[in-house]
């Protein structure tokens, strides 16, 4: 009654031996399920709820409308000459992304305790499928951004073209990093209840609420290990022709973000093998 | 037929147990993570030594030791044991959710588990959405899932509530839902962990038919359970588990021959007046004994039983001044009491046994529900289920005229 196809495939199971290859055939092969958790957590998020995807675009909004309030007209901080909103904004998209991304990976095998206990999957679908969502997430906010800058007439400049590449950037590090905390959020729930604290910090480490140019000149490399310092500073660069050395900048983002992505994948897929006894 | 679906070697999983051993600093845990791959490569390169391989070290258990076994494809094969026998761990390790600490497996086919039913349902989903959520998480396509989704909501009777979300579903409602998509699971081996406790009578015989159909269908099935009569009905081999060792891949009434004779049916009391009792199903009968040690001599050592089923409702008992048994010629203070019990015939299930001990005037020893055992097949093999008829076989003299 079925039409099984002959899939041949021999599964080895044996015991675990030092580092291991990654696997993505395996990834490959259960991108269906892929498919269907983006759909659950897309559908999940927004469930029960009035705004539905309107909140991807009101969470930004709502930070960028406190900040310009507390941090751009109360503080009077500089914005490089853009007006404060827009500059906020522009440091907001990316920055949002990231921070989503290291959180929902980061507690991706916590919160999906029971899935990986009871059924085999490659464990790197969960973290997966929330970098999918983030990023849905972020495109529906980059629209707010487009009519930002018709209200303030700013014209699209052919810089644009860097921004995917940004993005890129930003997914490599928020993936890697949060990849780091869900491997060690298994093995310590500290990390768990540290890592709020973290991403507020890092945000403050992170030119979004003011401009890089506030930073002393001797301090700048070191700020720039901090891979979204270049991502913030490319996203200004390329929208408002700002004019400052994002370039040596993104450079280190891009290493950093790289670094962080391939341990972080490492670190995952030796982890990985033993959640459901330690999770 | 003989071509091998699952092959087992030396199979075995070390867990630690008790307290876990915390690393004392972020920075020791960070250095320990990238350490012990290293180690553990180091390891693997030297073969441990056989006997002293299973050294039982301090905070550590070995919930499987050395199992070995094939199972052929298109076979059934029952694995039974014990409550820790080590069967779940052994279902983890073919499910691909833990890794063996020794060992390995190789399993030739498309893999599907059903470690438990509904994994994955979300309650905000509805029973559609659920469906296919579900029907991933066991490894079905989308295409399959489409195929056999009629199919799916017809055997979890819930068509009306398709479009609602399962938490509104009653608790009935939302394990059918979920067991029928894992009954529809058509994949070439498939492991099933005693996922047919649950619903009601009916919906438990449609289970346990729909897997011996899919058995029937000749695919390889590893099936783990307590019911005995499940066991027997549906397997072809058996694989008895004790203390993490395998002990048979034999037939499947060798298999549970070997778990009912080893089943706990034997309670040992220290400084009481029984001082050890057992209960044993001996092919259509039960035996009970009972050593006993009293302070001054009997006239009749009178054990009173009682068995209940599992709930605990009592079914049948006695004790010797009930049954008129006449009294022993000689009267001494301790002894066995050995009670062969005939009738009445108990169906298929798990019982409790009470005990009762005086003189025939006072009881001096009481123990509520102090051994569980349970019978298969004492009442043969064609039965009703006791959860429908009642745990006791008639025995009736029919005539029709």
């Amino acid at each position: 009654m079925s039409s099984r196809a002959p899939d041949n495939h021999t599964i080895l199971i044996k015991p675990l031996q030092g580092w291991e290859p990654l696997r993505l055939r395996d990834i490959w092969e259960h991108r269906e399920l892929l498919y269907f958790l983006i759909w659950r957590d897309i559908k999940v998020s927004y469930a029960r709820t009035n705004l539905g995807v309107g909140w991807a675009l009101l969470k930004p909004v709502l930070t960028m409308i406190v900040f310009t309030f507390i941090f751009g007209w109360l503080t009077q901080l500089p914005s490089d000459g853009v007006p404060y909103p827009i500059f906020v904004y522009a440091g907001l998209l990316p920055w949002q992304l990231f921070a989503r991304l290291v959180s929902g990976a980061g507690s991706s095998m916590v919160a999906n305790e029971s899935l990986v206990t009871k059924v085999y999957f490659p464990r790197l679908i969960a973290p997966l499928s929330i970098t999918v969502v983030g990023t849905l997430d972020f495109v529906i906010a980059v629209g707010v951004l487009l009519g930002m800058m018709w209200y303030y007439q700013i014209a699209l400049t052919a810089g644009v073209w860097v921004l995917p590449l940004l993005v890129a950037v930003t997914i490599a590090a928020g993936l890697g990093l949060g990849l780091w905390i869900a491997a060690l959020n298994v093995l310590c729930r500290d990390i768990g209840h540290a890592q709020p604290f973290l991403i507020q910090c890092w945000m403050f480490a992170t030119p979004i609420i003011y401009p890089t140019s506030l930073i002393p000149e001797a301090w700048r490399t070191l700020y720039a290990l901090n891979p979204m310092v270049g991502v913030v500073e490319g996203f200004r660069e390329a929208l408002f022709r700002t004019g400052g050395q994002s370039d040596s900048m993104m450079g280190m983002s891009l290493i950093v973000a790289g670094v962080l992505l391939v341990s972080g994948l490492y670190v995952f897929n030796r982890i990985e093998q033993s959640i459901a006894d330690t999770v | 037929m003989g071509e091998v679906a699952i092959r087992v070697e030396n199979l075995g999983k070390r867990y630690k147990i008790g307290q876990r051993v915390r690393p004392k600093s972020f920075g020791e845990m960070l250095t320990g993570l990238i350490r012990t791959p290293f180690n553990e490569a180091k390891l693997g390169l030297r073969k441990p030594p056989a006997q002293d391989g299973f050294r039982q070290c301090e905070g550590m258990v070995w919930a499987l030791k050395d199992l070995t076994f094939e199972v052929a494809k298109g076979e059934i094969l029952g694995v039974i044991g014990r409550n820790g026998a080590g069967k779940s761990t052994l279902l983890k390790i073919l499910s691909r959710i833990t890794r063996p600490t020794r060992g390995y497996a190789v399993i030739s086919g498309r893999v599907g588990s059903l470690l438990e039913v509904g994994t994955g349902f979300h309650g905000d989903l509805t029973g559609r959405e659920n469906i296919y959520l579900n029907g991933a998480f066991l490894g079905m396509r989308k295409t399959e899932i489409d195929r056999k989704f009629d199919e799916i909501i017809a055997f979890a009777e819930t068509e009306r509530f398709l479009d609602t979300p399962v938490k509104h579903y009653s608790s009935g409602m939302y394990m059918r839902l979920a067991f029928a998509v894992a009954a529809h699971l058509e994949t070439e081996i498939l492991f099933v962990d005693e996922v047919l406790a649950v619903g009601d009578v009916a919906f438990q015989k449609k289970c346990l038919g729909r897997i011996g159909e899919v058995a029937k269908d000749g695919r390889t099935v590893v099936f783990v359970s307590h019911n005995m009569a499940a066991i027997e009905r549906l397997c072809t081999k058996g694989l008895y588990i004790d203390k993490g060792v395998g002990l048979s891949t034999s037939s499947v009434r060798e298999a549970i021959g070997l778990y009912l004779g080893d089943s706990c049916n034997e309670v040992n009391w220290d400084n009481e007046i029984i001082s050890k009792a057992s209960i044993r199903q001996n092919g259509e009968q039960i035996e009970i004994d009972a050593d006993y040690k009293f302070k001054q001599n009997l006239e009749i050592p009178c054990l009173g039983f009682v068995i209940s089923d599992y709930l605990g409702n009592p079914i049948c008992g006695t004790n010797p001044l009930i049954d008129a048994v006449p009294i022993p010629m000689t009267s001494t203070n301790a002894g066995r009491v050995h009670i062969t019990l005939e009738s009445p015939k108990l169906l298929n299930g798990t019982y409790r046994l009470s005990l009762w001990f005086g003189d025939g005037r006072v009881d001096y020893f009481h123990r509520q529900d102090c051994i569980t055992f349970d019978v298969v097949n004492m009442a043969g093999l064609k039965q009703l289920p006791a959860s429908s008829v009642g745990p006791v076989a008639p025995k009736c003299h029919w005539h029709f005229s």
